[in-house]
């Protein structure tokens, strides 16, 4: 117990605690537009086509400065997730194959330039090998300000198109019916989800940053009746992932805190899976017994 | 057709329509009018371009050729006068989301973007539930609604929109008869108050009951007109093809 107090005290756990707490409300509250649109792995896709974006930002500037490796990312999901949204679109090709094609391709290519650049003499220096696995223990407070800021811009625009997210997400042709233009609403539903996804690039890394978005949604689904309140207990979840995943691997100083981030988001869905009211399995298996239970005396009672 | 009806009496004009999906063509060359405080059925086989047609009016799709005007006016600029009822299957009805708050959605086109539903909106919505006898549902969620009850919180959604066109996609599909019957005495009460219903419709059994006019339709338009004079043999045939009153099982 003292060793957890001492760690709340320690700053590097702190700055790095609150940038993963602050990343987990922002996935948290994205992830529940994906997941109810039924696109939980668009994030997948986004966040590995961002690969390529970091290493050619790297090779272009040669700097280390992570805002210059980040806006790399920005563009390279942006591109990719309007690629997504054309090719499925326009073409007869299905949003699940689309997602599967950009997302090896643009891994792929991440990979290839990644090697390619770890010859130039500034490669290691830039710690970009951080941006696939995810080092939230590289954090510094101005990596926060990062996350801060444009996770600030991405809960404001939930906010102001709330209405707009939340008919489109429920029933889109209707929403189109009422003159609202599905473009846009795409646009900005895309900028949002790769805003978020690259902010958290650095410390869960592209491999992982799609589960910061499934898992709280889906245990925040269990629990909730409104998407309003959904969205509120996904952040909720995710700001809890973040902060004990950051926790559990600063007391156990070999644990990557990525990985264990997303073990926490994890669990926190396996419980609510089995164990919520309602929709959990636990009761909805009890339901179930009880009904059966109740029939069989029912017909002993007539025979 | 009936091309000579009077301006004022047309709710809903079809000029040289053609959709097309990728290069196959979907509906060809449709020209009809809807008339105004009349009720018409689309009816066709499957694939025959009904959910389609309703959809090119609406300006979800757009057609190779053609347009279409609501009140002698273009279509997209009449927004608010057009309620559209989707297929309830097109839907996720275990979104998490209440009865009202969906009926609310109905006001979503008179606000506009960013905008927030209010007060009056609130009474709107709730008005409409009363009028399909939804009231107590009002803070239910959607998923504990029958199939029934679904069809008729989409039609309250669609009254809230305080529309005088109506556009239905199949609303009778997956309810029971109790909620048909239902259905249909708000179709005539939407009729009466001087608005117009297109909907699409599958049970050839009850065309003549439920409605005022039918629109027989495989990729072109077969027949349109009144009940009485369109709905035969003749015209369900070359419709569905040879004998298929027959297997209808309304021979």
């Amino acid at each position: 117990m003292k060793g957890i107090i001492e760690l709340f005290s320690d700053y590097t756990f702190q700055i790095v605690a609150l940038g993963t707490g602050l990343l987990g409300v922002v996935s948290g509250v994205l992830g529940t537009f994906t997941v109810l649109r039924r696109q939980s792995l668009l994030g997948d896709g986004i966040s590995h086509a961002a690969l390529p974006g970091v290493v050619i930002a790297f090779l272009l500037t040669g700097t280390k400065n992570t805002e210059v490796l980040l806006f790399g990312a920005l563009i390279a999901g942006l591109i990719v997730s309007f690629l997504i949204t054309l090719v499925t679109r326009y073409t007869r090709v299905k949003f699940n194959t689309a997602l599967a094609v950009f997302l090896s391709v643009f891994f792929g290519l991440g990979l290839a330039l990644l090697s390619y650049a770890q010859r130039h003499p500034n490669a290691n220096q830039a710690g970009l090998s951080r941006f696939i696995y995810g080092q939230a223990s590289t954090f510094l407070a101005r990596d926060v300000w990062i996350v801060a800021i444009a996770g600030l811009f991405v809960l404001i625009l939930v906010f102001l198109f709330w209405k707009e997210l939340k008919v489109f997400t429920f029933d889109p042709t209707f929403a189109q019916s009422l003159g609202y233009s599905r473009t846009r609403l795409d646009m900005i539903m895309n900028l949002l989800l790769v805003v978020s996804i690259v902010i958290g690039l650095q410390a869960v890394g592209v491999i992982l940053m799609s589960a910061m978005f499934i898992a709280p949604s889906v245990a925040a689904r269990q629990w909730s009746k409104s998407l309003g309140g959904m969205v509120l207990l996904s952040a909720v979840f995710g700001a809890m992932s973040g902060v004990l995943g950051t926790l559990v691997s600063s007391a156990y100083a070999n644990l990557p805190t990525g990985p264990v981030i997303v073990v926490c988001a994890s669990i926190i869905a396996g419980i609510s899976l089995l164990f919520a009211p309602g929709r959990g399995l636990v009761h909805s298996f009890y339901r179930r017994y009880k009904a059966r239970k109740e029939m069989k005396g029912k017909q002993a009672l007539n025979a | 057709m009936n091309h000579n009806a009077k301006k004022s009496e047309v709710a809903i004009e079809v000029f040289d329509l053609t959709v097309a999906y990728d290069i196959k063509p979907v509906l060809w060359d449709v020209d009809i009018l809807f008339r105004r405080a009349k009720s018409t059925a689309i009816v066709g086989p499957n694939g025959a371009g009904k959910s389609t047609l309703i959809k090119a009016m609406l300006g979800m799709i757009r057609p190779l050729t053609g347009a279409v005007h609501f009140y002698s006016k273009s279509g997209l600029l009449q927004r608010n006068q057009i309620a559209y009822v989707p297929q309830s299957a097109s839907i996720d009805w275990d979104f998490p989301i209440t009865v009202l708050d969906v009926v609310l959605m109905g006001r979503y086109g008179h606000l506009g973007w960013i905008k927030r539903p209010g007060k009056h909106d609130r009474e709107l919505a709730t008005d409409a539930l009363e009028k399909v006898g939804m009231q107590d549902y009002k803070t239910r969620q959607i998923s504990e609604l029958s199939g029934g009850q679904q069809q008729r919180v989409f039609l309250a959604r669609a009254f809230a929109q305080e529309a005088t066109v109506y556009l239905m996609d199949e609303p009778f599909k997956g309810v029971d008869a109790s909620t048909e019957a239902a259905i249909v005495d708000l179709l005539k009460e939407i009729i009466s108050s001087g608005n117009t219903i297109v909907l699409v419709h599958h049970d050839l059994n009850t065309v003549a009951d439920y409605f005022d006019e039918l629109c027989l339709i495989n990729k072109r338009i077969i027949a349109h007109g009144p009940i009485e004079k369109v709905f035969n043999e003749e015209n369900i045939n070359r419709t569905y093809g040879r004998n298929s009153l027959a297997k209808a099982g309304l021979a």
